[in-house]
Formats: C-alpha cells, sequence, structure tokens
C-alpha cells in the first residue's frame, strides 16, 4: 500500500476510531491503557489471521507474529500469554488524577487528625485542593481536575467553595461496563457463599447482618457517611490484617491458593 | 511435733508477708520513678520534686485537682464539638458537621455554641483558641468549619502534663477497680496490651494503620456515652464520668 493509500486509510480509521477514544474518555480510560489494549487485540487478532491463512494447523511463531505486527517477539509472547486486554503496568499507572486521590488520602498535610483525607477548601484556604493538585499533578490546572474528578463523581462539591474526597482511585462512577461488570462479580461472590453455606453448614463462610433498624428518612445521610467511615476504616484494616497473614503463610508452606476477601454491604428498605 | 509444724507454718506467712513487701515496695519505687523521671523533663528539679511529694503525701489530695483547672478550657471546647458532631441541628445534608455562620442571630450558628460553652469568653477569642488547637479552621470572613473532631494537646507542654496526670489516675482508678473485682472474667474493667518489639519504621507504619482505629473507636465509645447521658430517663440519676482512652506507647 502506497504512502497515499495509508493516509486515506488513517482517515478511515480515525473515524471509525473516534466514537471508541470518545466512549474511553467517558469510562476514564487513559490513552496508554488504549494504545496497550489495541496493542493486544493486535497481535492477538494477527496470530488468528495467520493461523487462518496458513496451510497446516500449527500454531504462527510468536517471530511471524511479530513480523506481522511490528512488536517486538519478546512482547508478542508476554501478550499471547494472556487475553486481549490493558497491559497490567499502563493499567497501574492509571489516569493521571489518580495521584491526587492518592496524595488526599496518604500526604499528612491533607489528612485530619484521625488519619483520614479532610475536606478542603477549593483554593482560598491552605491546605487546598489547589496546592494539592499542585504539588502532585505538576503542570496540570487544578480547575482543570477538579472538573474532571467531579464528573467522575469522585470528589463532592460542598458549600462555601469546599471539596470532599470519595474515593481513593480512579473509577468513573454511574453505569458503565466496568462497574457493571463488577456489579456482576460481587453478586456472584455473595451468591456462591450463600449457596456454600447452604451445602456446607460444616464449614461455613462468615455471611452476617446487623438488625435493620428504622430510622427518620431526614437522618439517612448521617447514617450512610458513618456506615462508610467506620466499614471503610475496618475494610482497610483487615485487608492489611489479611494480606500480613497471606505473607507469613506463603513463606511456610506452598500448596493450593484460595482468594479470600469481605465485602460490606448497606441495605436499605 | 504440732508445735513445730505451727511454728513453721507462721515462719513461712512471715516470710510470705515480708516478700510481698519487698515486691510491693520495689513496685512503688518503680512507679514514683516513672513520675519522677517525666516531671524531671517539664523541669522540676530532685529537690523540688521531694517537696512536693511530701506535700502530696501529708494531705488527702481531692478530686477536683489541679489538673481539672488547666484542663477545664479543653474539656469546654471538646463539649462544644461534641454538640456540634452529635446534635443532627449541626450537620449538613451529607451528615457531617455543618460549615457555621459567625452572624449573632439565634439558631444554628458558632456564636450560639460558642455562647453556651465559653459564656465568659469572647467568640474571637474561642475562635483562637480552636484555631490553636486545631479543631476548626475560618471559611472567609464570617464561617467557620470543623477540621479535626478531637482537641489535640501535641506542643503544648502544660496541657499534655495535665492530660498525662488525668490519664495516670484514670489508669490508676482502673487498676484499683480491678484488683477489688471478683475473679470472674467479665467482672473487671477492659484493660488490654499489645506488645511486640519492632523497628523505627515499622513502628511508625503502625501508628499510621492504627490511627482510624483508634479514632473510630473513640468516636464510637463518644457517641454511645453522648446519646445514652442526653436520653431523658438518664438525667436525673447520680452521674460519674466514665469513658474510653486509647493510646499508642513505644517503651
Amino acid at each position: 500500500m502506497g504512502r497515499n493509500g495509508k493516509a486515506a486509510l488513517a482517515r478511515a480509521a480515525m473515524s471509525a476510531v473516534e466514537p471508541l477514544v470518545e466512549l474511553f474518555l467517558e469510562l476514564g480510560v487513559t490513552s496508554p491503557e488504549a494504545e496497550s489494549l489495541l496493542r493486544s487485540v493486535f497481535v492477538h487478532k494477527a496470530r488468528q489471521w495467520l493461523a487462518n491463512s496458513s496451510a497446516t494447523t500449527a500454531d504462527p511463531s510468536d517471530v511471524r507474529v511479530s513480523l506481522v505486527t511490528g512488536v517486538h517477539r519478546n512482547f508478542v509472547r508476554r501478550i499471547l500469554a494472556e487475553p486481549p486486554g490493558i497491559a497490567a503496568a499502563r493499567e497501574q499507572k492509571g489516569h493521571p488524577a489518580g495521584r491526587v486521590l492518592e496524595a488526599w488520602h496518604s500526604d499528612p498535610k491533607y489528612l485530619d487528625s484521625s488519619g483520614k483525607p479532610r475536606d478542603l477548601s477549593e483554593k482560598d484556604q491552605e491546605p487546598s485542593f489547589h496546592t494539592l493538585v499542585l504539588e502532585h499533578l505538576p503542570g496540570a490546572s487544578p480547575g482543570m481536575v477538579l472538573a474532571e474528578l467531579h464528573r467522575a463523581g469522585l470528589v463532592q462539591l460542598l458549600s462555601e467553595h469546599r471539596l470532599r474526597v470519595r474515593n481513593r482511585s480512579f473509577r468513573m462512577q454511574g453505569i458503565n461496563p466496568g462497574n457493571i461488570n463488577e456489579m456482576g462479580a460481587q453478586a456472584r461472590e455473595l451468591l456462591e457463599t450463600l449457596t456454600h453455606n447452604l451445602r456446607r453448614p460444616d464449614a461455613p463462610r462468615f455471611c452476617d447482618s446487623t438488625r435493620s433498624i428504622e430510622i427518620d428518612a431526614g437522618r439517612l445521610p448521617i447514617i450512610r457517611d458513618l456506615i462508610a467511615r467506620r466499614t471503610g476504616t475496618f475494610l482497610t484494616a483487615i485487608e492489611q490484617e489479611l494480606t500480613m497473614l497471606a505473607g507469613s503463610v506463603r513463606s511456610r508452606r506452598a500448596g493450593k491458593r484460595i482468594r479470600v476477601g469481605l465485602t460490606a454491604v448497606e441495605t436499605e428498605r | 511435733m504440732t508445735r513445730r509444724m505451727t511454728t513453721r507454718r507462721s515462719r513461712l506467712a512471715v516470710t510470705a508477708k515480708s516478700s510481698d513487701r519487698i515486691v510491693l515496695e520495689a513496685l512503688a519505687t518503680e512507679l514514683l520513678g516513672a513520675c519522677i523521671a517525666t516531671l524531671k523533663t517539664h523541669g522540676l528539679s530532685a529537690g523540688k520534686l521531694v517537696e512536693l511529694a511530701a506535700r502530696a503525701s501529708a494531705k488527702q489530695t481531692s478530686r477536683k485537682s489541679a489538673f481539672s483547672s488547666v484542663l477545664a478550657e479543653a474539656e469546654c471546647l471538646a463539649n462544644l464539638l461534641n454538640k456540634w458532631m452529635e446534635n443532627p441541628k449541626y450537620r449538613d445534608a451529607t451528615g457531617r458537621p455543618a460549615v457555621l455562620s459567625l452572624g449573632k442571630g439565634a439558631g444554628r450558628s458558632f456564636t450560639a455554641l460558642a455562647r453556651e460553652f465559653f459564656p465568659a469568653w469572647s467568640v474571637v477569642d474561642v475562635l483562637a483558641f480552636g484555631a490553636k488547637t486545631r479543631v476548626i479552621e475560618r471559611i472567609g470572613r464570617d464561617k467557620v468549619a470543623m477540621i479535626n473532631s478531637t482537641v489535640l494537646f501535641t506542643g503544648n507542654a502544660p496541657l499534655i502534663l495535665a492530660h498525662l496526670v488525668r490519664s495516670v489516675r484514670r489508669l490508676l482508678g482502673t487498676g484499683n477497680f480491678n484488683r477489688r473485682a471478683g475473679s470472674e472474667l467479665l467482672e473487671g474493667l477492659p484493660d488490654r496490651t499489645s506488645i511486640v518489639a519492632v523497628s523505627d519504621e515499622e513502628f511508625r507504619e503502625f501508628v499510621k494503620f492504627i490511627r482510624p482505629q483508634v479514632s473510630d473507636w473513640i468516636e464510637m465509645s463518644n457517641r454511645w456515652l453522648f446519646q445514652r447521658s442526653q436520653s431523658t430517663k438518664n438525667k436525673a440519676r447520680n452521674k460519674r464520668e466514665a469513658g474510653l482512652q486509647i493510646f499508642v506507647f513505644r517503651d
């Protein structure tokens, strides 16, 4: 294909990809994550394409896939070892605004005396959100970062230009494929535990609830805030304790590994 | 024979008593030593401490002691924060303590809280005290927000010492109660310790890990006690202060 042909193809591909990019932006998928995803799909598809067009039944070699895709064979091997997806290294970097959220939860300047993130003034009073962004995401406009975090539902705008952080990591709130996927996973985990307990009452997994308490609907924000703060602290603590326990057990004996977790859910009726 | 056994028994009893006495005196010396060592760091000389110890030993110390007056202002501030946190009227739509106005009108305002808990103070002085103890901050010219629910004494030597004296008194009180309690497991007051040798870095991590838990326990305890003390059926009863105190230590 000549240079003109490639340019025309690029224009056509751009038109096709633009709506997808818009969707990525809405879902908080960064450019490095999208590039990693595209590369992964490209490599997997190339292998399938080569296999279909080959006269033999043998899988095409990594070197051949590398030649066709222009991706180094070491990366090809790594990419093909897993289903198509965003590379962990890219995913860990996450959304740049995530650095602001992390600092808000860990930099002592932005914590209250209980070690939890404090409400911040937008910019008039120190410590402010403005300073937080300048310190932890230099080069970014605090106003733009705030707009982005608010759009993602991660920062709550309070009266008097004060801000409250709602989550430690950058994830778009609302109905989107990622959150629907997680909802499915959580529902599956709960059902698996309940089913297990029905089948194996002799070795139950923990599943317990408080008694439902009737409250004035006007006090709901207080109750939700209380449950969120108290349970959040508890879950963080139990996660650290389990991690330490898992680490110490791993060093002593290797064997079958099981993933263990704890989910807390508020109910309202 | 019988006489010889009786003599031996009484000798054993005397030995046990004198041994108990030796242990008691050694522990008393250690307790006094720990107190003296801390007081010396506050600038009191050995001679002055001997004089003060003699004075303290000669008279009965009252419950209404020096620490009460030093901590009185801090307690007023703690009570003000308690009302701001616990009274639904003082919460915002999200359930947290609301940003309050400094207006003089009736109803919900910081001025109203300041007048209730610091009747002899000006609002400006209450604001300055709250800012110094890092519990509140001014928002613009006419509003104020709660930034911490705990009155912090860090860096203030007299308040820390007064707090320490009160803590020691409470600890001794719990110890005395448990000394007299029966042998049943649940008769004593809870007094638990966790202790393991760790490095400086691990200790710092531990403090970071445990700080939110400690705050939550204190908040839960405070809420339980505050709500119960406000119930009308308990108002008339004879009351004594009770609570929970948690601290991290390193030997």
